[in-house]
């Protein structure tokens, strides 16, 4: 528990700006402000973390969820022996993707949590105790509680019924996985990925199945589909995270119990691997302490008036909404692909007819560029009107960085 | 007293070896560009006690993400010996102890003393290690014989002490530079290979395999966490432009034979099949090293020249066992009076093979990759008499002298990794010297800050002459020789 609490207070300790990490939580907080009808919460079927961040705040929500799910995640192996069961804790303490879950106030966080209450239960055979948990998931994330159904479907019809079946939703679902959704394979996070697994537990447990794949052949196969699920779906490498965990637990007291030639060889190993594991907890702490947003922009965004329209990149979309402006796209729900087109390309054009079409067609009063956005955005179109197009635009604020244009429908 | 001998004769062929590198090497009071950059960092160390990570004249400004030991190195005997010396001495003093771990390699092979020498003699003049590593203060001058180095002890490893000092080398040779993942590699393919060929390996060294390939993947990833994390698996491709990355990492077969040593080639690998035909552990272990390196050169992860330098110590150490099954079947023919003939005649074939070759690629190098008296007596001029945060526009190949002989800032240089928009760079830059058109130079000039623009020979060559600089009113000739170089006024 004290080392979940390290790595949930870590990137906040390290952060310099007193700001949210990411654009997720200002999402989800600008919905908490909302009053809940379904006519106000447009594309948002999952809005159970909003209603929640309305009475905590999500510092506390996250800290107190993510020991939580320390601590369940533990009680949920108790099949296995107690030094096994500290250690998948603890190796997922360490996973970057737990660090993501209960430091980035993404609604996954909570789902991830109540899925190991639902899956607890159903180890405890408390099964009606589990309905409204299962009742609750949906208004936390769609898709977890989709595949926490399926999860607690296939481990009933392998309870209960013959294997067969069992292995035939089993292809099923396979097939499914590997129907829908668009393949990403950016999933560690070491090589670049922003929500990934880490480099050392994939590659470890790879060597386990040189070593071990006889004795663990099941799991490495729930392992495979566990990959799978993760190149198709964010939320799966939360629950692949915790997987591994659980597997490199079971390898290292293995390997660890083995009789080696050498002691030295074997606790240099041990510890080689217990310090890359460590390692990329702590480098994405590290990393996720520096991802924006940072104090300057809310500070720019406060001179403009309530309700104004701002254009920036599509990450900021959250950002500006949480302050009391509208933006016209946002990361957050369902982007009309042209829409989305249209909106790049006002980046990249240098005609300024067109451009001010577009801002006009979104009754866009402000242009919203940082330093950040001038590095990705380098020299693009977009900065040549900004600076030439008097008539269309005027610079009202250049500030730390941040600079704001008022655009003249 | 026998062992005496050997290691007196040892002794010979390492200042033998010594010495001829420095005589190539003292044909030139100055560095390859490459070598210029290792000054640099060693400078740095020598001024200021830290490695430079953040290099304020190559591109301009940019950070630089490297192992700074091997520099540490230099920089410890740059007090004592002084730096012009320490960066063609030390390197040559590392390369050339080679030998003898060739020679314990050979040894631990075949048992005789004569042929493990012969071999220990022709391994300090393989061509491409001759020639590539003789005036660049290359960082492989190290490497190479600590990768060799912990072949050899791993070869028959069983004792704790051997043990320990293979923990300690792993662990250096890791911390020191990338390219012991070559060594991991090799490791791994020799597991694979000995698997493949229901050849039992010990546990012991089983247990070396994981321990080696866990604590180098650690240490590289702490080392060059940020490229990693920027480049992803394309981090092995190093942020080479793309315009150059195919001829980057192209092998010439031909050349292959000419700098590796035909007869090395054609020895090497006959001991190769020999070894896995006689299911020898210890041709198993040079097999798995070769067969990964060219591995990595067919599927273009390495530079050849570095994967070519590997494989050629591998191959000449595998060689003696092809040349000790040769000897051991003359003895059973009928001709053992031609015997000796024919043992002098093939051992000069394959010495002349590696050391005429040698000697011409050395002395090639020379007259071709070290900078003229002339273009450093202008990059000296142009140090003392312009301002301190000039630009200066070279070619790819002279950025580093640019930095380190001018010290001045470069638009481009080959130290890619983490260096900004190296492609684009690399064509603004062909963009310049190459167009005819003064505007269209004029506004990539603008975009680099360039200051000065030099004009090597090589270029003239490549591109013709280069037009827009016949406009004096925005380019002030300084130096109309060869390299020429002018002064940007507009």
């Amino acid at each position: 528990m004290l080392l979940a609490a390290s790595f949930l207070l870590l990137p906040g300790i390290i952060r310099e700006e007193n700001t949210l990490i990411g654009d997720k939580p200002y999402h989800h907080l600008s919905l908490a402000d909302k009053e809940l009808n379904f006519s106000s919460i447009k594309n948002e079927l999952s809005f159970g973390w909003s209603f929640i961040l309305r009475y905590i705040s999500v510092k506390t929500a996250l800290f107190v969820l993510g020991l939580a799910s320390a601590l369940l995640l533990f009680l949920n192996l108790e099949m296995m022996k107690l030094n096994q069961r500290l250690l998948a804790a603890g190796l997922f303490v360490l996973s970057p993707a737990f660090i993501y879950m209960f430091n980035v106030g993404d609604k996954v966080g909570i789902a991830f949590a109540v899925s190991l209450i639902i899956s607890y239960l159903i180890i405890k055979e408390r099964y009606k105790t589990s309905i409204p948990l299962f009742i609750l998931l949906p208004f936390l994330d769609v898709l977890i509680s989709i595949f926490v159904l399926i999860a607690a479907g296939l481990y009933f019809i392998y309870l209960k019924t013959s294997k067969s079946l069992f292995y035939y939703v089993l292809l099923l679902f396979i097939l499914g996985i590997s129907l829908f959704g668009e393949w990403n394979f950016e999933f560690i996070s070491d090589l670049g990925a922003f929500i990934g697994i880490s480099v050392f537990a994939l590659v470890f447990a790879l060597f386990c199945f040189i070593l071990l794949w006889r004795e663990f052949l099941p799991l490495y196969g729930i392992l495979l589909i566990m990959i799978l699920l993760s190149l198709k779906f964010e939320f799966g490498i939360f629950y692949l995270s915790a997987f591994i965990s659980i597997l490199l637990s079971l390898c290292i007291s293995k390997v660890y119990d083995r009789k080696w030639e050498s002691e030295l060889i074997r606790n240099l190993t041990i510890l080689f691997i217990f310090c890359g594991l460590l390692f990329s907890g702590i480098s994405y702490a590290n990393r996720l302490s520096q991802e924006m947003p940072n104090e300057s922009l809310f500070k720019a965004l406060e001179i403009l008036p309530e309700g104004s329209v701002v254009f920036s990149d599509i990450g900021y979309g959250n950002w500006i909404k949480y302050s009391g402006k509208e933006s016209v796209w946002d990361t957050s729900g369902f982007l009309d692909k042209a829409k989305e087109r249209e909106l790049n390309s006002i980046i990249d054009s240098k005609d300024a007819f067109i451009t001010r079409q577009i801002l006009s067609k979104y009754k866009v009063d402000y242009v919203l560029i940082d330093s950040n956005l001038m590095e990705k955005w380098n020299e693009r179109g977009i900065f040549y009107l900004l600076d030439y197009d008097y008539k269309g635009f005027r610079q009202i604020y250049d500030q730390d960085g941040v600079i704001i244009w008022r655009h003249f429908k | 007293m026998e062992l005496n001998k050997t290691k007196r004769l040892l002794m010979v062929i390492f200042f033998v070896v010594l010495f001829a590198r420095l005589y190539f090497a003292y044909q030139t009071p100055y560095l390859e560009n490459e070598g210029y950059l290792v000054q640099r960092y060693v400078e740095n160390i020598v001024d200021t006690g830290k490695p430079l990570f953040y290099d304020t004249l190559s591109y301009n400004g940019r950070e630089a993400l490297y192992s700074p030991i091997y520099h540490y190195i230099l920089a410890f005997f740059s007090l004592i010996l002084g730096l012009s010396l320490t960066l063609k001495l030390i390197p040559s003093i590392f390369i050339s102890l080679l030998v003898f771990v060739v020679y314990g390699l050979s040894k631990k092979i075949i048992n005789n003393d004569t042929l493990a020498l012969f071999i220990a003699l022709m391994s300090g003049f393989i061509p491409i290690i001759f020639a590539g590593t003789l005036i660049n203060a290359s960082i492989y001058t190290l490497i190479i014989p600590l990768t060799f180095y912990l072949l050899y002890l791993f070869i028959d490893i069983d004792k704790d002490k051997q043990i320990g000092r293979f923990v300690v080398f792993s662990l250096l040779l890791a911390a020191v530079h990338p390219s012991s993942m070559l060594f991991s590699l090799g490791l791994i393919t020799y597991y694979l290979l000995s698997v493949s060929e229901n050849f039992k390996i010990s546990k012991l060294k089983e247990e070396l395999i994981v321990f080696n390939v866990f604590s180098t993947f650690f240490i590289q990833f702490v080392i060059f966490k940020k490229a990693f994390l920027s480049y992803g698996l394309s981090v092995i491709w190093n942020n080479v432009p793309i315009q150059i990355i195919s001829s980057y990492f192209e092998l010439d077969l031909i050349g292959l034979i000419y700098r590796v040593g035909a007869l090395s080639l054609l020895f090497g690998l006959w001991g190769i099949i020999g070894g896995i035909v006689k299911k020898k552990d210890k041709l198993f272990l040079i097999s798995g090293f070769i067969v990964s390196i060219l591995l990595l050169l067919w599927l273009r992860l390495i530079d050849p020249r570095i994967g070519l330098s590997f494989l050629s110590i591998a191959l000449i150490t595998s060689s003696v066992l092809t040349l000790n099954d040769l000897l051991s079947y003359i003895q059973k023919t009928k001709i053992p009076s031609h015997r000796m003939a024919f043992i002098i005649l093939t051992f000069s074939l394959f010495g002349l093979s590696l050391a005429v070759p040698s000697f011409y690629f050395a002395s090639q190098h020379i007259s071709q990759n070290i900078p003229s008296d002339y273009e450093m007596l202008i990059l000296d001029w142009v140090n003392k008499n312009s301002l301190p945060d000039v630009t200066i526009l070279a070619p790819l190949g002279k950025g580093h002298i640019i930095t380190a002989v001018a010290g001045k800032r470069n638009v481009i240089d080959n130290n890619f990794l983490f260096a900004p928009d190296t492609s684009q760079r690399f064509e603004d830059i062909d963009k310049i010297y190459s167009t005819k058109s003064e505007s269209e130079a004029l506004k990539l000039i603008q975009k680099y800050n360039v200051d000065y623009v030099f004009i090597p020979i090589e270029t003239e060559l490549q591109y013709g002459k280069v037009r827009w600089t016949d406009d004096t009113s925005c380019f002030e000739g300084l130096f109309f020789g060869t390299p020429k170089v002018y002064k940007v006024n507009c």
